[in-house]
């Protein structure tokens, strides 16, 4: 029950999740996101708030259909795509590309959709902190050398 | 801030009193509008939504509503809400034509338009006060990590009592914590560009948000932009024959930009920045700008340093209402326009003139109405900035 508590408080912060997700479907959809990222020459960055966006939008629509999580997956690594991938690989991520990723599963009204529906349930923020900064906080504070290892580990 | 959705274009209608068109280009328009119910006067920015190619919000729009989610700061104008206007039917239809708006308090003036008009007298206090509270927006803005990346004056707005609002975040962007991570070249109007970027670099920092800073305040100065290029090259050959040409002494690794050879290549040396500003010889400023227009972005200093420059603390002490505004506005839209009425008087005394050329050869009048050269050269001047401006739009 304090757990339930604390979870309460801490709403907007740490996304409550179905059990279900957690154990099932978080594992495939990110290492699905991973797959498209390095197809898509992305950085980690992007696979990191791409499942952040995704675990958010979870917790607040816990109802939402488990056949329709590629799209979710999809969209998320979008919408972070856009809002962080440096210029080249924002470009060449359109929807047909998202389509063909996909396997013609879902349709270009779908993305733009799921990107409306995605965007106004977050509210539109998109700048949660994620664990990632965290690791290149404390990895610029570490010498040269070994930033590049602690970063490849991450 | 609520996003509201709204089912249709009607609904759109009863809800703002459209006033005019403040502003257009290629990123949609801007509109002044009067909300029916609480008699409040807004801005709506249009986003240009499922045209073309449907590829769902512009990318500039994510990034523009993310950063001003950001921000809380009296100097960064703020977003109300975000109106999306869809005739979508519920579900998963076919997405018909639908609209969205970003939703401003409408701000009157900018600082193209208090700096253009002949009629507003500047003073060394206001002119402070603006540059203080600009530079309190950006180190603001900086502290997140975040680039403004399209600093220019016109994005400088300003309210009746003198509140200075930065807007316009379309091309700002989170830096990435990675050191070797690239962004895009080309951002920032052309006549706010710093070297860096014209010379091709594509990691660069918050330091190009300064250069910006110190081209308004050499136009503040100058009461016209200082570096008014045509193009890229031009820019270069108006910025090194002020500062010199840079090399790898007095900028490390300058010559291993892509373009350090093709921009660099027959500049003469022209005026430095202190002949330019001799008038203001002996004057705390002039130190302030050449300090911000430092072409090594590494020796450039940073927003927080130049906000705490002795010129700020110095008399006379900076004051937002110093300078009376009046109650139209001054913005780049009234720019625009007078430099158009300026050119239709110019076109119509050109052909009265050839009128009288065929009807008299050689007479007194001719002689008369081709008289005040100085207005003329002024003439020309404007129409450059004129272009200056068209072409800055289409850069967007």
């Amino acid at each position: 029950k304090e757990e339930q508590d604390y979870h309460r408080k801490m709403g907007s912060i740490l996304p409550r999740l179905t059990n279900q997700y957690i154990t099932r479907h978080r594992a495939t959809c990110s290492e699905w996101l991973l797959q498209l990222a390095e197809n898509m020459n992305a950085c980690s960055g992007t696979v990191h708030m791409s499942c952040q966006l995704m675990d958010r939008f979870l917790s607040k629509c816990p109802q939402f259909p488990r056949l329709q999580y590629q799209l979710l997956a999809a969209t998320c690594f979008w919408v972070s795509c856009k809002r962080e991938e440096s210029d080249h690989v924002s470009a060449q991520l359109n929807i047909s590309n998202l389509i063909t990723y996909c396997y013609d599963q879902f349709k270009k009204e779908h993305f733009i959709y799921m990107e409306e529906l995605l965007l106004n349930t977050l509210e539109w923020k998109l700048s949660e902190v994620s664990p990632v900064q965290f690791l290149h906080l404390y990895s610029s504070s570490i010498c040269e050398a070994d930033r590049e290892r602690v970063v490849a580990c991450a | 801030m609520p996003s509201v959705v709204i089912h249709n274009v009607r609904e759109l209608r009863e809800r703002y009193e459209k006033v005019l068109v403040v502003g257009e280009g290629a990123y949609g328009r801007v509109l002044k509008a009067t909300e029916r119910i609480t008699k409040e006067i807004v801005a709506l920015k249009s986003i240009p939504l499922c045209s073309g190619d449907k590829e769902g919000f512009p990318i500039s729009t994510i990034r523009e509503i993310n950063q001003l989610k950001t921000f809380n700061h009296n100097n960064v104008l703020s977003l109300r809400y975000l109106l999306l206007v869809s005739d979508t039917k519920e579900g998963w239809a076919t997405c018909s034509r639908s609209e969205a708006y970003l939703v401003f308090d409408y701000v009157p003036h900018d600082l193209t338009g208090i700096i253009s008009d002949p009629g507003i007298l500047m003073n060394e206090a206001s002119i402070k006060s603006y540059m203080q509270q600009l530079l309190t927006a950006v180190v603001h803005v900086h502290s997140f990590g975040s680039m403004h990346c399209d600093i220019k004056s016109s994005n400088v707005l300003v309210k009746y009592d003198g509140t200075v609002k930065l807007a316009d975040f379309g091309l700002a962007r989170f830096k990435n914590p990675n050191p070797n991570v690239t962004y895009c070249n080309n951002v920032v109007t052309r006549w706010y560009r710093p070297p860096e970027l014209l010379l091709g670099d594509n990691k660069y920092n918050e330091k190009i948000d300064v250069w910006a800073v110190g081209c308004i305040l050499a136009e503040f100065m100058d009461r016209r932009p200082i570096y008014p290029g045509s193009d890229e090259k031009d820019m270069c050959a108006r910025i090194f024959s002020m500062m010199g040409v840079p090399t790898n002494s007095t900028w490390n690794n300058v010559e291993g930009l892509k373009l350090y050879r093709v921009m660099t290549s027959g500049i003469a040396k022209g005026p430095s920045l202190r002949d330019h500003f001799a008038s203001f010889r002996g004057f705390v400023v002039v130190d302030l700008l050449e300090a911000l227009l430092q072409i090594d972005p590494n020796k450039r200093i940073s927003a927080e340093q130049a906000l705490r420059h002795p010129w700020f603390s110095q008399a006379p002490e900076p004051s937002k209402s110093a300078l009376k505004l009046p109650t139209e506005s001054r913005n780049e839209s009234w720019v625009k326009k007078q430099f158009a009425e300026q050119e239709k008087r110019r076109m119509q005394s050109h052909q009265q003139q050839m009128l009288r050329n065929g009807n008299r050869k050689r007479s007194i009048d001719t002689l008369n109405a081709s008289q005040p050269p100085p207005k003329k050269q002024q003439k020309i001047t404007n129409t450059v900035r004129y272009n200056g401006h068209t072409i800055t739009n289409t850069i967007h």
